[in-house]
């Protein structure tokens, strides 16, 4: 595991922090205040803080929704500190793969459906399967089976028809496809029970791998930490009051 | 990004079918109004101005003008007074006079009205854009009991040339005494004009005499004081009286000091009407109810929009999480905003396409009886282009009200980003 760290950060960071600091309106305190965090292209990181400790206010400036209010903030080198709302947007859906905690997909597309969903924004992705010579459907159909799901067969039923843990794998299908370089997990395993979420978190791990795709996971739930190369506290890294709420 | 936005539209509100399909019907209810008022202010203009033509004025008895318009003219109503037939025989002996045409009302066949007029009659009534009324079969009247009908009447009851009809007194739906003593026989029909000549029954004044051949004041003849319809060809059949006189002139410019002449007309109180002006009064008349009409038409529109509106809001909350999957995927502020206001689009172009499409059928439906009861002939038409422009206005105004829940929708999503806070 060290040895993975070492040669991690070797290559160019994915993510780096400097003095970023987030806060809702000027004169509140600080959410967020990270001195400094880095994480490598290809590292899978747990970063683990309970509830209240500015994780999702942490992930929203990751994703560029939210726009830091002070400091430096470099995701894939793109200085996300200036660029403007629709651009971070943009960046989003060429860059990054998000999963949440549960009800990922929306309910009245069909499952192919919602995976093609994140191409439907990002030229990028879908430029990067047409390279790969296939169709954004077959793509979609091919990372479905490989999560797992035969589409074939589950595609006739609405998604809500799908279980917890069907509905995650189908979440990381979205987040996989056009091979994004970061895919963000916020608590995927929350809403499974203990063999859903340990057959999830090993092909997640696989499939971020496969696609060459960065990993970051946060929860609340420590004892997760141990299949990723490197797990942070965000207590320990953020010196603001967290989002208190 | 607008087509892929749309369909995302089209299946969401698919997702919600029954309040979208509520939606559309309370949509859908008020453009058929708002167009179904337009509808009939258009086509009852058309109808009014296309009802007669070439006549430069109609004579009556000293009443309003509508009145005597909408009696001699549309068949609406009975006139309170007759012209005696020796005021007659002086104006159509005037000078400016080219042609008069006297006509006698009272009498009515299965609810249609019958005229009593002067062969004349068919070569002097114009209609439309000065159109002369042309004969689908048969002849004007010759013999004394000789019947002309309009196109509606013989197809309403299956009448053709050479069938026997009775007339009856009075002018109701239902004569409650018939001349059936003396049967007409039908020598002609005359081709649909769109006009209440479809709708009437034409026989000589003479027949009209000779029907009425011992009547006195409305009631029947006692009896041994009728004349068989043998009898009646022998006697002398000169009416003493008419309803009305439609007369042309052999100068347009003489109208204004014809018509002053005959309402200064010194042996009978009499009154003088030029068509096309009572027909702009008639239309006056009606024109401003038919805006208040127009008015709370486009009100219930707006009431159908808000009720989009407000449902629009109310489901938002329960779409916070649909915000926040598709601002994962890269969607801006901005998509979210353009896909609340496609969706309401979509319901209002659904909503105005259904209330088009649903007037189209209601007239199909109501346009005989619109013409029974009220005499005007409501063309099916395609939409004309005002109309038109109202459905777009509709569809625009549809997306207007789409921008209050939009606008929510787009501030929300800028303050949760993807948190789902539900």
């Amino acid at each position: 595991m060290v040895g993975s760290r070492t040669s991690a950060q070797q290559r160019p960071p994915v993510i780096q922090i400097q003095d970023l600091r987030y806060r809702w309106q000027a004169g509140d305190n600080d959410v967020i205040a990270i001195e400094r965090l880095e994480i490598a292209t290809g590292e899978r990181v747990f970063i683990e803080g309970p509830s209240g400790s500015g994780k999702t206010t942490l992930l929203n400036l990751l994703a560029g929704v939210l726009k830091p209010s002070a400091g430096r903030l470099l995701v894939l080198g793109a200085d996300l500190m200036t660029l403007p709302g629709t651009k971070r947007d943009q960046f989003r859906s060429d860059h990054i793969g998000f999963v949440f905690q549960s009800f990922n997909l929306l309910p009245y597309l069909s499952l192919l459906e919602n995976v093609l969903l994140a191409c439907r924004f990002s030229r990028k992705r879908q430029e990067r399967i047409a390279a790969a010579n296939v169709t954004p459907a077959d793509e979609a159909a091919r990372l479905l089976t490989h999560l797992g799901l035969d589409h074939q067969t589950l595609a006739g039923r609405g998604v809500h028809q799908l279980s917890t843990g069907q509905q995650q794998r189908v979440a990381v299908a979205r987040a996989l496809i056009g091979q994004p370089e970061l895919v963000i997990c916020d608590e995927p395993t929350s809403a499974l029970d203990a063999d859903a979420r340990d057959a999830f978190l090993t092909l997640l791990s696989a499939e971020t791998q496969a696609a060459g795709a960065t990993l970051i996971f946060v929860s609340h739930d420590r004892s997760l930490a141990s299949g990723f190369d490197r797990s942070i506290s965000l207590n320990a890294v953020n010196h603001g009051k967290g989002s208190g709420r | 990004m607008n087509a892929p936005l749309l369909r995302l539209a089209i299946k969401s509100l698919l997702n919600r079918k029954t309040t979208a399909i509520l939606t559309i019907a309370a949509i859908a209810l008020s453009v058929t109004l708002l167009l179904g008022v337009e509808k009939t202010r258009v086509g009852a203009r058309a109808s009014f101005s296309n009802t007669i033509s070439g006549t430069d004025l109609i004579v009556g008895a000293r009443s309003g003008s509508i009145q005597l318009l909408l009696y001699s003219v549309f068949r609406i109503g009975d006139a309170t007074n007759n012209i005696s037939w020796e005021s007659y025989e002086d104006i159509r002996d005037w000078p400016e006079v080219a042609w008069s045409v006297p006509i006698s009302l009272g009498d009515s066949h299965q609810g249609f009205r019958v005229v009593g007029t002067a062969r004349d009659y068919f070569r002097h009534y114009n209609y439309g854009r000065r159109q002369a009324l042309i004969f689908g079969s048969g002849q004007p009247f010759e013999d004394l009991f000789d019947a002309v009908i309009g196109a509606d009447v013989a197809a309403e009851l299956g009448y053709t040339v050479g069938d026997n009809i009775v007339l009856a007194h009075g002018a109701g739906a239902f004569g409650f005494t018939k001349h059936a003593d003396k049967p007409f026989m039908i020598s002609g029909i005359i081709a649909k004009t769109g006009t209440p000549i479809d709708r009437s029954v034409h026989v000589s004044l003479e027949a009209i005499e000779a029907i009425h051949i011992g009547w006195q004041d409305g009631r029947q003849p006692r009896p041994g004081q009728a004349a068989s319809a043998t009898e009646a060809r022998s006697l002398a059949l000169q009416p003493k009286a008419v309803t009305a006189v439609l007369v042309g002139l052999k100068s347009r410019m003489a109208s204004f000091a014809v018509q002053r002449r005959i309402n200064t007309y010194g042996n009978e109180a009499l009154l003088a009407i030029l068509p096309g002006v009572a027909l702009q009064q008639l239309w006056d008349a009606i024109g401003g109810a038919e805006t208040a009409l127009l008015a709370i038409s486009i009100m219930v529109v707006v009431t159908g929009f808000m009720g989009m509106t407000a449902v629009s809001l109310s489901a938002l909350n329960e779409r916070r999480r649909e915000m926040a999957i598709l601002r994962s995927v890269g969607a801006r502020p901005a998509h979210i905003f353009l896909l609340l206001v496609l969706e309401s689009g979509v319901l209002a172009a659904a909503g105005a396409l259904a209330g088009a499409a649903a007037l189209y059928a209601a007239l199909c439906i109501a346009q005989p009886i619109i013409q029974t009861r009220f005499g005007f002939y409501l063309p099916i038409d395609w939409p004309i282009l005002w109309e038109l422009k109202l459905l777009g206005l509709t569809i625009v105004a549809g997306c207007i009200s789409g921008f209050v829940p939009a606008l929510l929708a787009y501030r929300r999503s800028l303050a949760d980003g993807m948190a789902i806070r539900v």
